[in-house]
């Protein structure tokens, strides 16, 4: 689903991104992890076409497309979805409003007809629902004033009405309480199918307790620098990003 | 033979000398018609060398173009319409609530009452500066008068001001407005000038009365649309004004505001988006004279292409006017290299325990923002308009009266749909 080779990437000339190599198949949910300032919000910005983030070297394909050839729009519009590390406050954007364009946008790309607004709310209401979310946020201004717990979980009720193909969380779980956890647990597994693909970057294990992942990768410096199953997460908990640089690569295979 | 007229100046002036608007006044409005005429002939049109003119150089404009104005308008609803064609209000509607007296400014003057008089004769015309009112004097006889009688409710009274092919270089009208006591109106306007339109309002408020008053413009290319709006509060009355320029010529509106009675309240919101060559320009002059007075202006502006844009606010709290509170703030988006504004929010506080604030913004879209929207789909052309139109969206959902705001948000809308 998504085939990432030898990323390069650079911020205001800074090289962040240093031959990045990951693959991530349908149907599958990847754990990405790594120490403050590594490059994984620069990836998530890289993967849905952010401006200012320039690829010097190395491919992203998606589907077989080269995602890099298009708008982040038109990404959005083929099922790339990122829940924002920082979610902005668009004051004046009514949050329904807003997410009735870009779902109707979406729907407009793919030749589906549009939702009028008794669909859409329909809609809208069992994915609160099941997310356990209450309508208030629908008749905000997007995340404006919205608490940091509440804004993550704006993102990942986006996230459940768009319905993406690939979803990147940035750090979703980040200052959440234990039902705010759940809700994004909920959204993430609710989604989870064999034609869909999701990548989890988080600094903690516990979002992992609910959502078991496939693959677990540790980022640092730009790269990839190990990888491994479920129990990477764990030992990182542990033991912190250290070991890694002490020649720890070899010694993922055990900890998987 | 006289030479013929080169400037629109000298075509004012021969229209003046052509239709002496004297005929059938008393004595003192001639009077005062004679003197301003005079000014006029002596001033000239606004020029950039007078301060409050700078950058709205009426002398060195090309001449008002010569469209003419579409025919629909503002749906008045359940209110009452009045038309003015050129200026000159058309047929006035009959059966108005008892309490609520609407004339036509000749018909007064034939009377002359007293307090007519006195708000004629008010505004001070002898600086350049105030060149316009002159002009206006000079030509008076035109417009309209509406008395609203103690504690009556005159509901909504729509002006609907266009121009035809026989409208002169220049056309001047004057809306005078009184509420007694406890009197309320909602008064909208939607002008759509297609010429030179110069208008002066003069607005009292008695104790505890309100007026609310909406404003559209929406000129023709290159047409004109000068209003001067003074108002004097006495205690405890309210006055909320909220315009909306979406128009492709030039604006320029003077709001002056006397908070003469202790309590009294004005709040002053506006949306300006000129593009293409257009032009707005605000002057604000609030005086807080009494205690206890609240004035707020909430101005925002978007410019694109050429667009041209001046807010000058100033407030000033007298000495004496302890207890007042004063917030301004005025922002504004710059979406081209070539669009310009200037903006000089001033307040002056020379009282006690003044609760105030100001502050000005020029700035572009929020790159963050529209990227967040575009990230979900929305693409960047409707991205942009759906930012741009909250930035606006905030002042013309404050508007009070119902259906100005429903009107006024759909023609925003509409407006940013041509204009992304
Ligand atoms: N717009 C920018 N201008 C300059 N530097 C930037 C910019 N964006 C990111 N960087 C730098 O790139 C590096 C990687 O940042 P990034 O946000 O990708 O880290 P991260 O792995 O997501 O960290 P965290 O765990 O703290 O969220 C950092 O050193 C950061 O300062
Ligand atoms: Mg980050």
């Amino acid at each position: 689903m998504l085939k990432i080779s030898n990323l390069h990437a650079t911020v205001d000339g800074k090289e962040i991104l240093r031959g990045l190599d990951l693959e991530v198949g349908a149907g599958e949910v990847h754990a990405i992890m790594g120490p403050n300032g590594s490059g994984k919000s620069t990836l998530g910005n890289v993967i849905t076409g952010r401006e200012g983030y320039e690829v010097t070297e190395g491919s992203v394909t998606y589907q077989g497309k080269d995602l890099l050839e298009l708008s982040p729009e038109e990404r959005a519009c083929e099922g790339v979805f990122l829940a924002f590390q920082y979610p902005v406050e668009i004051p004046g954007v009514n949050n329904t409003y807003f997410l009735r364009a870009a779902l109707n946008a979406q729907r407009k790309h793919r030749g589906e007809e549009e939702l009028d607004s008794v669909a859409f709310l329909k809609l809208v209401r069992e994915k609160l629902e099941v997310l356990h979310i209450g309508d208030e946020l629908l008749h905000r201004a997007v995340n404006e004033g919205f608490s940091g717990g509440e804004k993550k979980r704006n993102e990942i009720f986006q996230m459940a009405v768009l319905e993406p193909r690939l979803a990147i969380l940035d750090e979703t779980d980040s200052g959440l309480d234990i039902d705010a956890l759940r809700t994004v647990a909920e959204g993430v597994n609710r989604l989870r199918s064999p034609d869909r693909a999701m990548v989890l970057v988080t600094h903690y294990q516990r979002l992992l307790d609910h959502i078991e992942p496939d693959r677990v990768h540790v980022l640092a410096n730009g790269r990839i620098v190990a990888s491994g199953g479920p129990g990477l997460a764990r030992r990182l908990e542990e033991e912190g990003y250290a070991w890694l640089d002490e020649g720890g690569i070899a010694e993922v295979a055990e900890a998987s | 033979m006289n030479a013929p007229a080169t400037t629109l100046a000298q075509r004012i002036g021969e229209q003046l000398a052509r239709e002496p608007a004297e005929n059938g006044l008393p004595r003192w409005a001639r009077e005062l018609a004679a003197r301003d005429r005079a000014r006029f002939l002596d001033h000239g049109l606004p020029h950039r060398r007078l301060e409050a003119w700078k950058y709205t150089p009426l002398d060195a404009r090309p001449a008002p173009g010569e469209a003419q104005s579409p025919v629909d308008g503002f749906d008045a609803g359940e209110g009452v319409l009045v038309r003015l064609v050129n200026g000159a209000p058309q047929e006035l509607p009959a059966g108005l609530p008892e309490g609520v007296r609407l004339r036509t400014i000749a018909d007064e003057l034939a009377e002359a009452p007293e307090d007519l008089r006195a708000a004629l004769e008010s505004i001070d015309t002898e600086s350049p500066a105030d060149v316009m009112t002159a002009l206006n004097n000079a030509d008076l006889g035109g417009g309209l008068v509406l008395r609203v009688a103690r504690d009556v409710d005159a509901g909504q009274l729509v002006l609907c001001w266009r121009d035809t092919a026989q409208a002169p270089a220049l056309a001047n009208a004057r809306v005078l407005v009184w509420l007694e006591e406890g009197a309320r109106l909602d008064l909208v306007e939607d002008f759509a000038p297609g010429r030179a339109l110069n208008v002066v309002q003069q607005f009292h408020l008695a104790p505890g009365s309100r007026l609310r008053h909406a404003r559209l413009q929406a000129g023709l290319d290159a047409s004109w649309l000068v209003t001067r709006t003074e108002v004097s509060q006495a205690g405890h009355s309210v006055f909320e004004q909220a315009s909306l320029d979406i128009g492709d010529g030039l604006a320029r509106h003077d709001l002056g505001v006397r908070l003469a009675g202790s309590g009294a309240a004005c709040t002053a919101l506006g949306a300006y988006l000129p593009g293409g060559e257009a032009h707005v320009d605000h002057h604000l002059d609030v005086r807080h004279e009494a205690t206890d007075c609240h004035s707020t202006q909430t101005f925002r502006g978007v410019l694109q292409d050429r667009g041209r844009a001046v807010f000058n606010g100033r407030v000033h709290v007298l000495p004496g006017a302890d207890g007042s509170e004063a917030h301004q703030s005025n922002k504004n988006l710059l979406l081209s290299h070539d669009a310009e504004v200037d903006t000089k929010p001033e307040l002056v506080i020379e009282a006690d325990e003044v609760v105030a604030s100001h502050g000005a913004t020029v700035g572009a879209l929020d790159d963050k923002a529209v990227f967040y929207l575009r990230s979900r789909g929305i693409g960047e052309p409707e991205a942009r308009r759906m930012l741009t139109g909250a930035f606006c969206r905030e002042v013309i959902e404050a508007i009070g009266i119902d259906a100005a705001r429903d009107a006024f948000l759909a023609r925003l809308e509409s407006h940013l749909e041509v204009r992304p």
